[in-house]
């Protein structure tokens, strides 16, 4: 045969091949039609800070009949385990199956629980306590430097002692977080740092004082500067876009919501009547109030006396990295980080 | 002859180094994806204070799937108070309007609009126009009539207006009869590259995300002032990004917000869906090709990032050119150049145009979303592009008449089949 004509035959049979093999898997997948069902969507979602717990309280009644325990008791269920049920006294100071405690309880500092305790009533953990889930009926305390791995609700308030690490937290009740307390999510009503800190700021009473609704522009305003300062004491009744950086100063007040491509920062006494969303990081002055949601694609930092949201309005503080949150603030209702927050 | 074959050798070379900047673009959007910093969304954002929305749902003859998405909308987690779902009965001529009225007698907020009138002209932008006119939400949220919105979807996709610069928000659309057959399957691997990889990754880079037209909200204000929808335009949801754009606003992307859509389960059905995308897509590229170049508002990788998009229902069409005059080139016998170029095209064309979403970048989103055994599938790819360059071709003309005509548009509506009463 010709050496053209040997090339030829080459180039179809080389062809024939690489069409053919890409084509086995495809014959496969089109014959078994596996991996072709819808991904899975759940229709009856619905955002809820408490899921976890209540999924959790789902699971926990139907694997235990809880009517029936009493202290010195151990059941098993093939969903959860073994169940040990203590009573007033704790002998040990490591327990290895999940716990439930019936009565109001004072855990005795160190005591180490490597699963989930759950309490029908108010419990009280001394320091340096460790669990892996903590879900109490009533009131939790915690003392100094305890260690929570994944999650605390409360039906009560929940107060956690100084150096604290509780990663996920939430209950329908006050959080009262002390200095050095460490997290990741929060929903309390509201979020206090340090419980000497009693008072609420009156929304309505500033906006009595200022607003008038024929002041307010709802037009946009657009600010291209790379850095825009808002002078002392001025107020914008209006919502603003900023390209760069932002900065108000002392007493500044804005009625409208703020969307700044940079970094915020606020001064002293400053107040915001809507909601802040920022690219880069927020930080808010001592004695701020902002009556909206405090968003930001970095970090937050809030100084002392400042409060967020109102008792009338969930609102959020959410970060994509650190917050950091000074002792005596309030923030109405929800807290959130991708990264870790701190008080103090 | 030389000047034809110098030109076609030149048409050859720059169409290369355009196909070349979208891979580039792809890869850049996977890597971002796989490895990049994720934007995050405003759906982790509670508050109890939200704004009124009103839902539109555009229905032309929807009686297989009337009931279905409106006992979704009706179980939304949204306060009754700040909600109202239209549903517009778009000259039905089957069970539609009873379908209607029975849910808007159970339910106060469901608010019929019925457009029967001869006067009244037929078509999505002319009911969305007309809904807008007597909606009360300052939130506009778009649903088809084929889709399944989950509880808490309007909550997310409304959220997203907590930012002021926000005009728009898309949410993600997933294909709920991908199980049907191999086509539907291989919509849905391509759908899944265009949102989970393609989507975030201009919302992370901060590029253009694009309102889809269904399962998105926008400003109600907002595009009434920039004239509403124009029915001219098929692809009223391309026009709206672009306005927006244009106009100050951004658009955000919500992955998480998902909603199922049915898709086409016959090729005849997905090519007649595909030209009139690439019709209406071509029709906004006419329009606006200038106006983008010469925005105020937008910065040059926006600028870049919007001209790749506007462009890409033409891609086909050079491309088929490009084979053309490589075909030209080789009888002729002048293939010094072009002979391995035309190798380089097609590998270069494959990789970049298994429809719009390259193969690495279907690849990198299925396995985002743990479908891998499917992706045995991606192989057919390779032909489902040449079915592709045929009818986004015939589009393109299509959008090129359209330029000379001044009729409105007419088109067929995608067939439904019902597959959402599985997960009802």
């Amino acid at each position: 045969m010709h050496s053209v004509d040997m090339l030829i035959w080459q180039y179809a049979i080389g062809t024939i091949v690489l069409i053919i093999l890409p084509m086995i898997p495809v014959i496969q997948a089109v014959w078994d039609k596996e991996g072709y069902a819808p991904l899975p969507v759940n229709l009856k979602y619905t955002k809820d800070p408490r899921a976890i717990a209540k999924q959790f309280d789902r699971y926990f009644t139907d694997a235990y009949d809880i009517d029936v325990l009493e202290p010195g008791a151990r059941i098993e269920s093939d969903k959860l385990g073994t169940l040990e049920v203590l009573g007033p006294v704790f002998e040990k100071n490591v327990y290895r199956e999940m716990v439930y405690l019936p009565h109001k309880s004072v855990v005795p500092p160190e005591t180490k629980f490597e699963r989930e305790v759950v309490a029908r009533d108010e419990v009280v953990f001394g320091d340096h306590c460790y669990a892996r889930v903590i879900k109490t009926g009533k009131k939790l305390i915690l003392g100094e430097e305890n260690c929570i791995i994944r999650w605390i609700d409360a039906e009560g308030a929940i107060y956690v002692g100084k150096n604290s690490h509780i990663n996920i937290a939430s209950t329908p009740s006050t959080m009262h977080l002390e200095r050095g307390v460490t997290f990741h999510r929060l929903y309390a009503y509201p979020i206090l740092t340090s419980h000497t800190f009693a008072f609420k700021k009156s929304l309505q009473h500033i906006r009595d004082e200022h607003l008038d609704e024929a002041m307010i522009d709802k037009n946009l305003l657009y600010i291209s500067e790379r850095t825009h300062t808002l002078s002392q004491n001025s107020i914008l009744f209006r919502s603003m876009v900023t390209q760069g950086d932002l900065k108000m100063e002392r007493g500044a007040k804005v009625f409208g919501n703020i969307k700044v491509n940079g970094d915020v920062t606020l001064a002293e006494d400053c107040f915001v009547d809507g909601n802040i969303i920022a690219e880069g990081s927020i930080t808010i002055g001592e004695n701020c109030f902002i009556a909206g949601d405090l968003f930001s694609r970095e970090s937050i930092e809030i100084a002392s006396y400042s409060q967020i949201g109102t008792s009338e309005h969930t609102k959020s503080v959410v970060a994509k990295k650190r917050i950091r949150l000074a002792e005596h603030i309030a923030i109405f209702n929800y807290l959130l980080t991708d990264e870790v927050g701190e008080v103090g | 002859m030389e000047v034809v074959m110098f030109l076609l050798k030149a048409y050859l070379l720059v169409f290369i180094a355009i196909v070349t900047l979208y891979m580039i673009r792809h890869f850049v959007f996977t890597f971002n994806r796989l490895f990049g910093e994720q934007k995050l969304y405003y759906q982790d954002i509670m508050d109890n204070e939200v704004p009124f929305v009103t839902v539109i749902i555009p229905m032309k003859n929807e009686e297989l799937v009337a009931g279905q998405i409106l006992e979704r909308l009706v179980s939304s987690d949204y306060p009754v108070e700040r909600l109202e779902i239209i549903p517009v009965n778009d000259h039905s001529e089957d069970a539609t309007q009873e379908i209607i009225e029975k849910y808007a007698a159970a339910y106060r907020h469901v608010k019929p609009f019925h457009r029967l009138d001869k006067e009244d002209k037929p078509g999505k932008a002319h009911s969305l126009n007309d809904a807008m006119e007597i909606a009360e939400g300052e939130i506009i949220v778009v649903f088809d009539a084929d889709y399944q919105p989950p509880d808490g979807i309007i909550r997310e996709l409304a959220i997203g207006f907590k930012d002021p610069e926000v005009g728009a928000v898309m949410g993600r659309v997933l294909v709920e009869n991908c199980a049907t057959n191999m086509l539907t399957m291989m919509l849905e691997l391509e759908r899944s590259g265009g949102y989970q990889v393609d989507q975030q990754a201009r919302y992370n880079l901060d590029l253009i995300p694009q309102y889809g037209g269904t399962v998105g909200a926008y400003r109600k204000e907002a595009v009434l002032k920039m004239g509403g929808f124009d029915p001219q335009v098929l692809a009223e949801d391309t026009e709206l990004t672009y306005k927006m754009y244009l106009n100050g606003w951004h658009v955000a992307y919500a992955n998480r917000a998902e909603c199922y859509e049915e898709m086409p389960e016959n090729w005849l059905d997905r090519a007649k869906q595909i030209r009139r995308w690439a019709r209406g897509h071509n029709q906004v590229m006419f329009r606006y090709l200038v106006p983008l170049l010469t925005s105020r508002y937008l910065n040059f990788k926006q600028k870049l990032d919007g001209l790749l998009l506007i462009f890409i229902y033409m891609m086909p069409t050079l491309l088929f050119f490009g084979i053309l005059s490589s075909l030209i080139l080789f009888l002729v016998g002048d293939v010094e150049i072009v002979a391995g170029l035309f190798f380089l095209i097609f590998v270069v064309s494959l990789g970049a145009f298994g429809n719009f979403a390259p193969f690495f970048q279907i690849g990198a989103a299925n396995f985002i979303d743990g479908r891998t055994r499917a992706l045995r599938l991606i192989p057919l790819f390779a032909f489902n592009f040449v079915f592709y360059m045929l009818y986004v071709s015939l589009g393109f003309w299509d959008a090129v008449k359209d330029v000379f005509r001044k009729a409105e548009p007419y088109w067929e509506k995608t067939k439904r089949h019902q597959r959402g009463a599985n997960h009802a």
